[in-house]
C-alpha cells in the first residue's frame, strides 16, 4: 500500500461529537469514534442504529448537524478530494456495472482515483489477483457467483489501495469458502498498512478480525474496545453445560445458590449454568453436581461470545 | 477507463437497441418514403391501362354496335353469353374486369332523352375482382355513352349512324402531350422531408433508450454511493457520462442523416446541397430533446424496461404529433394546435422550410433558427426538470 505520513500518535479517522438528525429522528446522537492507523476497526450495532450513517458522514456522503470529522489528521469536507483520494469504499450492495467485464469494472473505478493508465493497469491486475479473479477478468458480473461478485465488489474498492478502506457489511449472503477468503484478503490488506472499518452482523468474523470493536445502538457508542475488553464489561462470565441423569431432588436450588450463579435450566437431560466473572465458576459447579450424586456425561464450559455481549447491551428486542 | 469511456462501453453494450432503434428503424423510414426517395415517382409513367371488358348488346343496333367496336378498340373484349349464370360467372371468377349491359332500346332512349335535354340513363355495369380496373372501364364507357349523347342533342338532324360516327370521331381525340425530362423531377426534395420527419420517431425513441439505459447505470444507488465517495467532481462526472451521451447523439443523427441523404440522392439531385445541410443540421438539435428526455428518466430510476416503454410510446406521440405518421393539415385542429406544443412539430417546421426553400436567404436562416431555437428551449427545459427531480430523489434518499 502506498502511504502518506501520517503522525504515530494521530489517528486516522477522528470522529467527534457527530449528530445526524432527520427531523424528530436523531441517527447520530453525539457520536464519538476514533480508528487508528493500521488497524481493522470492527462498527457493529443493530439495525438503525447509525453505523452506515455514520459511514456516510465521514465519507461526506451525508450532510450533518454537528460535530467534527478528522481524517489523517486533517478536517473532512465534501470538497476535500485529496483526503477522499486516500480512503476506498466497499459497499454492503455489489456496486459495479453489469454492462462491463470484470477487468472493465476494476478499471472504471480505480479511474476514479489513478489518472496514470499505465500505473492503473498494474494496480487493476493486482487488485484482481488479490481477490483472485484472474481467471474471471473477462466474465461480466452476471455471469459470476454471489461470492465472486462480492469479490469484484471489493477489488473495485481497493484497486486505487487506499489506505484507509470501509467495509460495509462485505460478506452478506456469501457461502463460508468465499467468506473465508474475503475476511483472510481483509487481514492482508491490514498487514499491508491498510487501516480498516468494518461493519457487520456476524459477530464471529468480527471478533476473528477486528483488533478493536465499538458497539452502537439508537446512534450512540454503547461500548468500545478489544473483544476480551467487551466481554468484561458485561455480567456474564462463563455458561457451563452439563449432560445430566437424574437429578436428585434439591440439586437445581443447591446449584442457584452458588455465588456467581446467575441463572440454571434443565432441558432434555441437559443442564445450563449462567456465571458471572469467577475463575471458580466450573469447579464450584462440578463439585455441587459430585456432592449430589449427580452422574456426568459430556461436560463444557464456554467463555462468553461477542454475540452475548451485543444482545446484552442492545437488548434482545427485534429491530427494523 | 476514464468516466466518458465507461459510459460509452455502458452504451455500447446494448448492441440490441442500437440495432433495432438506430438501424432497423432508420431503414424502415427509408421503405416509408418509397419512390419518393429515387425521385422514381415523378418519372413512372405506370403500365398502360387495359381492363377486360364485356358488352352484352341487347339493342342490335348501329349506335350499340359502334359502343361495341369502339370497346374492342380501347380494351380487350370477353365475349359472354347472353345467360345469367354466365354473366353472373364471368364477373364472379374475375374473366371479366368490367360488364356493361346495353339493353333493348338502347338507341332509341339515348337519342331521344338527349334531344328532349335529359341526361342519359345510367349505365347497367357489374365489376370483376379488379374493381379498379372495371370502374376505370365503366368510367371510359360512360363517357363514350356521354360524348353520343351530346353529339345526338347538337345535332337534332343527325341519324343514329351519324351519332355514333361522331362519338367515335371525338372519343378517339387526344391533346397531344409529351413530358420533357430534365433531370430535375421532384427535386423539392419531399422524399428528405418525408424521411427527416419519420426519424423524429427514431431518433427519439433510440436515443432514449440507450442514453437512458447508460444514465440510469450510474444512477443506481450503490454505484452513485461509490461515486460520491471518489475524489470526483459531480461536474467532472456529470460531463464525462453527459459527453459519451453526446457522442451517442451525434452518431445517431449522423447515421440518420446518411441514410436519408442515399435513400433520396435521387430527389436530391436539383436541390441546393446549402438547403439540404440546412435541413440536416436542423435535426441535431432536436436530437437533443431524446437526451434530456433520457437524463430526466434516469433521474427518475426507470428500469431498463420503463425506458424501453417510455421511448417507443413517447416518440410515437411525438412524431405523430411531427406529422410523421400523417400529415398534420389531415387533423383536427385542436391536434394541430397541440402539435404545436411538441418539438418533433418545430424540427418538421425547419425541415420543411430548409427543403421547401430556392436558397438560403436570410428570411429563410431566420425562419429556420426560430424552429431550431423552439426545438432547444424544450430540450433545456426537459434538461432543468431532470435536475429538479434528481435533486429531490437524492434529498429524499439521503432523509430515509
Amino acid at each position: 500500500m502506498s502511504h502518506t505520513q501520517t503522525a504515530p500518535s494521530q489517528d486516522v479517522v477522528r470522529v467527534t461529537g457527530l449528530v445526524k438528525r432527520y427531523r424528530e429522528l436523531v441517527a447520530l446522537d453525539h457520536l464519538d469514534l476514533s480508528v487508528r492507523k493500521g488497524e481493522i476497526f470492527g462498527l457493529l450495532g443493530p439495525n438503525g442504529s447509525g453505523k452506515t450513517t455514520a459511514i456516510n458522514c465521514i465519507l461526506q456522503l451525508l450532510s450533518y448537524d454537528r460535530g467534527t470529522i478528522e481524517l489523517f489528521g486533517e478536517p473532512m469536507a465534501p470538497g476535500r478530494y485529496d483526503l477522499k483520494a486516500r480512503m476506498g469504499v466497499v459497499p454492503q450492495q455489489v456496486a459495479v456495472f453489469d454492462e462491463l467485464t470484470v477487468r472493465e469494472n476494476v478499471d472504471s473505478f480505480c479511474a476514479l482515483y489513478v489518472r496514470d493508465r499505465r500505473r492503473r493497469r498494474q494496480l487493476v491486475d493486482e487488485a484482481i489477483d488479490f481477490v483472485g479473479l484472474g481467471d474471471y477478468a473477462r466474465f461480466r458480473p452476471g455471469k459470476l457467483s454471489g461470492g465472486l461478485a462480492r469479490r469484484l465488489n471489493i477489488a473495485c474498492g481497493i484497486a486505487h489501495r487506499p489506505e484507509l478502506i470501509f467495509f460495509d457489511e462485505p460478506t452478506v449472503a456469501v457461502d463460508p469458502q468465499s467468506r473465508a477468503n474475503i475476511l483472510d484478503g481483509i487481514c492482508r490488506l491490514r498487514d499491508e498498512g491498510a487501516t480498516v472499518v468494518y461493519t457487520s452482523h456476524y459477530m464471529e468474523e468480527v471478533e476473528q478480525i477486528c483488533g478493536r470493536i465499538m458497539i452502537c445502538d439508537r446512534g450512540r457508542a454503547v461500548a468500545q474496545g478489544t473483544a476480551d475488553e467487551l466481554k468484561r464489561m458485561i455480567s456474564l462470565g462463563e455458561k457451563i453445560t452439563a449432560e445430566v441423569g437424574e437429578l436428585p431432588e434439591g440439586t437445581l436450588e443447591r446449584l442457584r445458590g452458588l455465588s456467581h450463579v446467575l441463572s440454571v435450566e434443565l432441558s432434555d437431560g441437559t443442564l445450563l449454568v449462567t456465571c458471572e466473572p469467577s475463575p471458580h465458576n466450573l469447579t464450584d459447579v462440578l463439585g455441587a453436581l459430585a456432592g449430589s450424586g449427580v452422574s456426568l456425561g459430556r461436560v463444557m464450559c464456554e467463555p462468553p461470545t461477542l454475540n452475548d455481549v451485543f444482545l446484552e447491551l442492545c437488548g434482545r428486542e427485534l429491530r427494523d | 477507463m476514464s468516466i466518458f469511456r465507461t459510459a460509452l462501453r455502458v452504451a455500447a453494450a446494448h448492441p440490441v437497441y442500437l440495432t433495432v432503434y438506430v438501424v432497423f428503424l432508420s431503414l424502415l423510414g427509408v421503405l416509408v418514403i418509397g419512390d419518393l426517395g429515387t425521385g422514381a415517382a415523378a418519372a413512372a409513367s405506370g403500365p398502360a391501362f387495359e381492363a377486360r371488358v364485356a358488352v352484352v348488346d341487347r339493342d342490335g343496333s348501329e349506335l350499340s354496335g359502334a359502343l361495341v367496336s369502339w370497346a374492342k378498340k380501347n380494351a380487350e373484349v370477353v365475349t359472354v353469353d347472353d345467360e345469367p349464370l354466365a354473366l353472373q360467372d364471368s364477373v364472379a371468377t374475375g374473366a371479366v374486369d368490367c360488364l356493361v349491359v346495353l339493353p333493348a332500346g338502347f338507341e332509341e332512349d339515348l337519342i331521344a332523352d338527349a334531344r328532349a335535354g335529359r341526361d342519359p340513363a345510367p349505365l347497367e355495369v357489374a365489376y370483376g375482382t379488379d374493381v379498379q380496373a372495371g370502374a376505370l372501364a365503366a368510367t371510359a364507357t360512360s363517357r363514350w355513352v356521354s360524348l353520343a349523347a351530346q353529339a345526338a342533342a347538337l345535332e337534332p338532324d343527325a341519324t343514329a349512324s351519324e351519332v355514333a360516327e361522331l362519338a367515335l370521331a371525338v372519343a378517339d381525340e387526344r391533346v397531344d402531350m409529351s413530358v420533357d425530362s430534365t433531370g430535375t423531377e421532384d427535386a423539392t426534395g419531399s422524399g428528405l422531408a418525408v424521411y427527416l420527419r419519420f426519424s423524429t420517431y427514431s431518433v427519439m425513441s433510440s436515443i432514449v433508450v440507450v442514453a437512458g439505459v447508460t444514465l440510469a447505470a450510474y444512477q443506481r444507488p450503490e454505484i452513485r454511493r461509490r461515486n460520491a465517495a471518489a475524489p470526483v467532481a459531480p461536474a467532472r462526472l456529470a460531463s464525462g457520462e453527459l459527453g459519451a451521451c453526446c457522442v451517442l447523439v451525434v452518431c445517431v443523427w449522423a447515421w440518420t442523416c446518411l441514410v436519408g441523404v442515399v435513400a433520396c440522392r435521387g430527389s436530391l439531385t436539383g436541390v441546393d446541397p446549402l438547403l439540404v445541410g440546412l435541413a440536416l443540421l436542423s435535426m441535431l438539435p432536436f436530437a437533443l430533446v431524446p437526451l434530456a428526455i433520457a437524463f430526466l428518466l434516469a433521474q427518475l430510476g426507470l428500469s431498463e424496461q420503463a425506458l424501453n416503454a417510455v421511448g417507443n410510446i413517447g416518440a410515437m406521440v411525438l412524431s405523430f404529433l411531427g406529422g410523421a405518421w400523417v400529415p398534420l393539415a389531415l387533423l383536427p385542429a385542436g391536434v394541430q394546435a397541440a402539435a404545436r406544443l411538441s418539438p418533433s412539430f418545430w424540427a418538421s417546421s425547419a425541415v420543411e422550410a430548409a427543403l421547401g426553400a430556392n436558397g438560403v436567404t436570410p428570411a429563410l436562416l431566420a425562419e429556420v433558427s426560430t424552429s431550431v431555437g423552439i426545438v432547444a428551449l424544450f430540450a433545456v427545459a426537459i434538461c432543468a426538470a431532470g435536475l429538479a427531480v434528481g435533486r429531490a430523489r437524492r434529498r429524499v434518499a439521503g432523509a430515509a
